[in-house]
């Protein structure tokens, strides 16, 4: 049985890794809070993780395959002449099928059997240079994954969302990767999402959160997620995001936005963020916010006209609802100040506006955003024991009144009587203006009532756990990103040259 | 992954342990760069993982008939990768101290390389945020080099293969627990070096 030193440490690791449940992460981070020191330590080996994650990915050598050719005859043939090896000849035969089995298997050139002798054995074997392996990688497609990079990353593509590392990238990072004619010569390349297939469904030139299908943000229920990356960990965020979705095999149907290094198109887009700011938000559930969350609202609005650069924009489609909390821990985790947040639009007007064409829809989204709360809120089913509380603005007297009541043992709202156990909130807003315009009979104007769960029943709150949802994700930060096809490098071929081992002639093992 | 006629790992390899030659060789197409990214992770020298992963083919194909099926056929590989790479790393009682600096700096002169750091730098958009990110990727990569293979082996599984813990338990064969106790120690072993090392 572990000790209760290991089962500490099982739970750090999970936690280091970002797949605990929401119990069991708070539990540690509450055991964290008493242990500041430990605390440090774990945040450092999140950020240390998240550099192993993001370091470059290396492809194997173009001539990997055909030396492997060469290492299984040199084996055969020591295997051969070497009587003091434990197989003897009998060694050497295996190693001979394998080579002939990698030639035909690989498919990358044909060899030519001279002759065996049982003395000694001898093969000829000719192979292209190179081609053979690039065609076999085109071939593979987009699906292979950190196998493919290079032919799966295009300039403006999908790919660009969660993106395989970009050139410019590994030129920050003092790696070689791109010569001055913004042709790819390194193999060090991007850890390209694995067995991801990308689509890119905005118009090409235009990738603008604007261009997103109606389609895809319009849904009752729809459930949208924010990711407000700190700049200095962004493309750590964008690396786990990348990862989190290939490792779900998840459809990542837009990468909409890439403002970095835009101004023109930052400016307009600050111009109309803020003309709509000015002309309001007419939508119930935004106007019946609590002060609390306009003023997180506000805040991040502030925010919102601030980031010029929105690095990302991406829907995530069919997510599981228990791979949600995971994808926001993984970002949310990332060190700085983070902040990761979860938008559920269950309002369909609310949600039509966020995909409004003309109206910048950053800015209804911002809207219609709370916290992860809201979520909740939107699959908040009452239960007996629940304490809500009731707002109510009556047209018919002025002011707004407000009362907290328990949900009693029979599921019912104490003096309205109204059956709501299982009820979503909306249902239930409903329900008491119903029974209020009712009772003041006809030609009476219908009031406006808000229902907050002040303090709900553990299971009040229920997601299902398969349950499928899109998610709208958006990563921020300060950083421009640079154009994908500039040069970064403006430097003479020459000085260059020593950085570039890609054009190495296969090798031997010899 | 599969490769464009829809043919899976899993598919492909048991072609090949009915003796299929053409889907052995489909095998090695599909895994090669990643396990060669993961064995030059845990080498840190590029000829040294190209030989390992060759050799790790090589066995491969010669343990195919063996496999048993308790695992995933790139798992598998990868155990036997892994074992080459400490069977190694053992008999060698040698570090290779690569970094992705010296790596850089092995390929060519001070002055060249003072002279791309300095066009790198004036083309970063954000200094100080690009440094800090270079430095913890310098620091941490430095520090994978110092700490014990086995250590580092494990965080190259997790960190850059992308192994699951189930993957993970199936190549070091040992139970989730005791994986997750180890994963946590070499992560703290990491974190240490890069503590000695100068980094945060």
């Amino acid at each position: 049985m572990a000790s209760q030193k290991e089962q500490l440490e099982e739970l750090l690791t999970s936690y280091i890794d970002g797949v605990l449940s929401d119990d069991e992460r708070k539990a540690v981070e509450s055991y964290l809070d008493g242990h500041p020191d430990l605390r440090r330590d774990i945040n450092e080996a999140i950020a240390d993780s998240l550099a192993l994650q993001s370091m470059p990915h290396v492809t194997a050598p173009s001539g990997l395959t055909e030396s492997m050719e060469q290492h299984v005859e040199r084996d055969a043939l020591l295997g051969a002449s070497n009587s003091s090896n434990k197989s003897g000849r009998n060694y050497a035969m295996p190693r001979f099928a394998i080579a002939a089995i990698l030639l035909a298997g690989l498919g990358i050139g044909y060899f030519v059997y001279d002759k065996v002798s049982h003395e000694r054995g001898t093969i000829a074997i000719e192979l292209p240079r190179d081609d053979s392996r690039n065609s076999a990688r085109e071939n593979a497609g987009g699906e292979a994954g950190p196998a493919t990079p290079e032919s799966t990353f295009k300039p403006g593509d999908l790919a660009d969302a969660a993106p395989p590392r970009e050139p410019e990238l590994d030129s920050r990072l003092g790696m070689p990767g791109t010569n001055n004619t913004g042709t790819s010569t390194q193999s060090m390349t991007a850890p390209a999402p694995r067995s991801l297939a990308f689509r890119n469904v905005a118009p090409a030139g235009d990738p603008d959160l604007m261009s997103l299908p109606e389609s895809e943000l319009t849904q009752d229920g729809r459930v949208l997620m924010k990711l407000n990356i700190d700049t200095q960990v962004v493309e750590a965020a964008e690396m786990s995001l990348a990862g989190f979705i290939a490792d779900n095999q998840l459809e990542l149907s837009n990468a909409a936005l890439s403002l970095g290094g835009r101004d023109e198109a930052q400016a307009a887009k600050k111009s109309e963020l803020e003309a709509v700011d000015k002309s309001g938000f007419d939508n119930d559930r935004a106007m019946t916010k609590s002060s609390a969350a306009e003023s997180k609202q506000d805040g991040y609005f502030e925010k919102l006209k601030e980031s010029d650069q929105i690095r990302r924009v991406a829907i995530v489609k069919n997510i599981r609802v228990d791979q949600i909390d995971t994808l926001r821990q993984l970002v949310d985790r990332a060190p700085g100040s983070n902040e990761a947040t979860v938008v559920a639009i269950d309002n369909p007007e609310a949600a039509a506006l966020v995909n409004k064409d003309d109206a910048g829809g950053q800015l209804q989204m911002s809207q219609t955003r709370a916290d992860w709360s809201e979520l909740e809120r939107a699959a908040y089913r009452a239960r007996p024991g629940d304490r809500l509380r009731i707002q109510i603005e009556d047209p018919e007297s002025p002011g707004k009144s407000e009362e907290i009541l328990t949900i009693d043992a029979e599921g019912k709202i104490p003096k309205s009587n109204l059956e709501v156990k299982g009820e979503d909130l909306t249902t239930i807003e409903t329900a008491i203006a119903d029974e209020l315009e009712f009772s003041r009979g006809a030609g009476a104007a219908r009031p406006r009532v808000n229902v907050d769960p002040l303090q709900a029943m553990p299971d009040s709150v229920h997601l299902e756990p398969e349950q499928v949802v899109d998610l709208l994700v958006i990563i921020q930060g300060p950083a421009p990103l640079p154009s994908t096809t500039a040069p970064m490098i403006e430097a003479d071929p020459s000085e260059l040259a020593p950085f570039m081992p890609a054009t190495q002639p296969a090798e031997s093992i010899e | 992954m599969r490769m464009a006629n829809g043919e899976s790992i899993n598919d492909a390899f048991a072609r090949a342990r009915k003796g299929d030659r053409a889907a052995f060789g489909q095998l090695v197409m599909m895994v090669q760069d990643r396990l060669y990214n993961a064995v030059y992770r845990m080498t840190g020298d590029r000829d040294e993982a190209a030989d390992l992963t060759q050799e790790a083919f090589t066995k491969s194909l010669e343990h195919i008939g063996s496999f048993r099926g308790e695992a995933q056929p790139y798992t598998w590989m990868f155990r036997i990768a892994l074992n080459l790479v400490l069977s190694r790393r053992r008999s060698m009682k040698v570090r290779h101290a690569v970094s992705i600096d010296a790596e850089i700096k092995s390929n060519t002169s001070d002055d060249q390389m003072s002279r791309l750091r300095e066009r790198l730098e004036s083309n970063v958009p954000s200094p100080a945020d690009r440094a800090e990110h270079n430095e913890r990727l310098r620091v941490v990569s430095d520090a994978m080099d110092r700490i014990e293979p086995e250590d580092r082996a494990l965080l190259v599984m997790r960190d850059i293969d992308g192994l699951d813990y189930n993957e993970m338990a199936s190549v070091l064969e040992v139970p989730l627990g005791t994986l997750k106790s180890r994963l946590f120690r070499a992560r703290m072993a990491l974190r240490e070096m890069v503590t000695e090392l100068g980094g945060a």
